[in-house]
């Protein structure tokens, strides 16, 4: 049964497109997030996620953000300014 | 009057990198559009875009234990035109327009475009106001990767040059951080009154 709680969540980081298996629902979705930056090369920046058109709490659980199997998240990096 | 572009980068770079913006847009439109990000016009060296946040804070009738209901349809937050002219040597440049006539507009929006703290991505500072009106009064965002932005003397020590080739000024770059700053937070702020008020 363990492999029910296992789905594959979709990444976009700018243009590039990234597939993360194997993500446990019960993980917070911060370690997914962490293993789609470093398959795209790591990063140092600051970074937001975003389904659809609003942001998601990267210390959730993945289920409790009621992420399903194939969702698509962006990650959004080096952004910055006002005044 | 807007004032005059001066266009000193060979035209056929230009279009070329326009022509690479495009191709990398309409690759994803169909989701931009469903999230709000609506491209009313393609025409070089410029895009024009409607954002539209899902909701708006219109009260409809009380119910009869006196909760408040929300009509909930698409919300025009604002237009721009995102402008390659000279790009990559200088970043795009972004202008607020009135979508009917496709002119530059001094007219704000009704809600602040701010980065949260919880947004920030290069420091710890707090909730930052990106939506500013210059000395002429016209409005312009103050986002890194923008060409307002880097223009503005404040931001001297940030040259675009430091991020040209990080993707910065790249639509999709462009369109995902208006997307949070403005439909994100406005959808968010929205969820959080129609909780308050119990609907």
């Amino acid at each position: 049964m363990k492999q029910n709680q296992l789905i594959t969540l979709n990444f976009r980081i700018r243009k590039d497109l990234l597939a993360i298996e194997n993500v446990n629902l019960n993980q917070p979705l911060k370690v997914s997030v962490q293993k789609a930056l470093e398959q795209h090369g790591g990063t140092s920046e600051k970074w937001v996620v975003m389904k659809g058109d609003n942001q998601l709490d990267i210390s959730k659980k993945v289920k409790d953000l009621g992420l399903v199997n194939g969702d698509l998240l962006k990650i959004i990096l080096g952004g910055g300014g006002g005044g | 009057m807007d004032d005059p572009i001066y266009n000193f980068v060979d035209p056929t770079v230009v279009r070329k990198k326009f022509d690479q913006q495009a191709d990398l847009f309409s690759d994803m439109e169909e989701d931009y559009r469903r999230e709000g990000v609506i491209c009313v016009e393609i025409g070089y060296p410029y895009f024009e875009f409607i954002f539209l946040a899902k909701y708006a804070s219109l009260m409809g009738p009380k119910g009869s234990n006196g909760e408040v209901f929300y009509r909930k349809y698409p919300y025009f937050l604002f237009a721009i035109r995102l402008d390659f002219s000279n790009f990559d040597i200088l970043p795009p440049s972004i202008i607020i327009i009135d979508p009917l006539s496709s002119r530059r507009t001094v007219k704000r929006p009704q809600f602040d475009v701010v980065i949260h703290k919880n947004q920030q991505m290069d420091s710890d500072l707090d909730n930052q106001r990106i939506l500013l009106t210059d000395y002429k009064g016209n409005q312009f965002f103050c986002l890194r990767g923008i060409r307002e932005y880097h223009d503005h003397p404040c931001h001297d020590g940030d040259n675009w040059m430091l991020y040209r080739y990080k993707g910065a000024g790249d639509i999709i770059t462009i369109l995902d951080q208006l997307q949070l700053y403005a439909i994100a937070n406005y959808n968010y702020q929205f969820e959080q009154l129609t909780k308050k008020n119990g609907k």
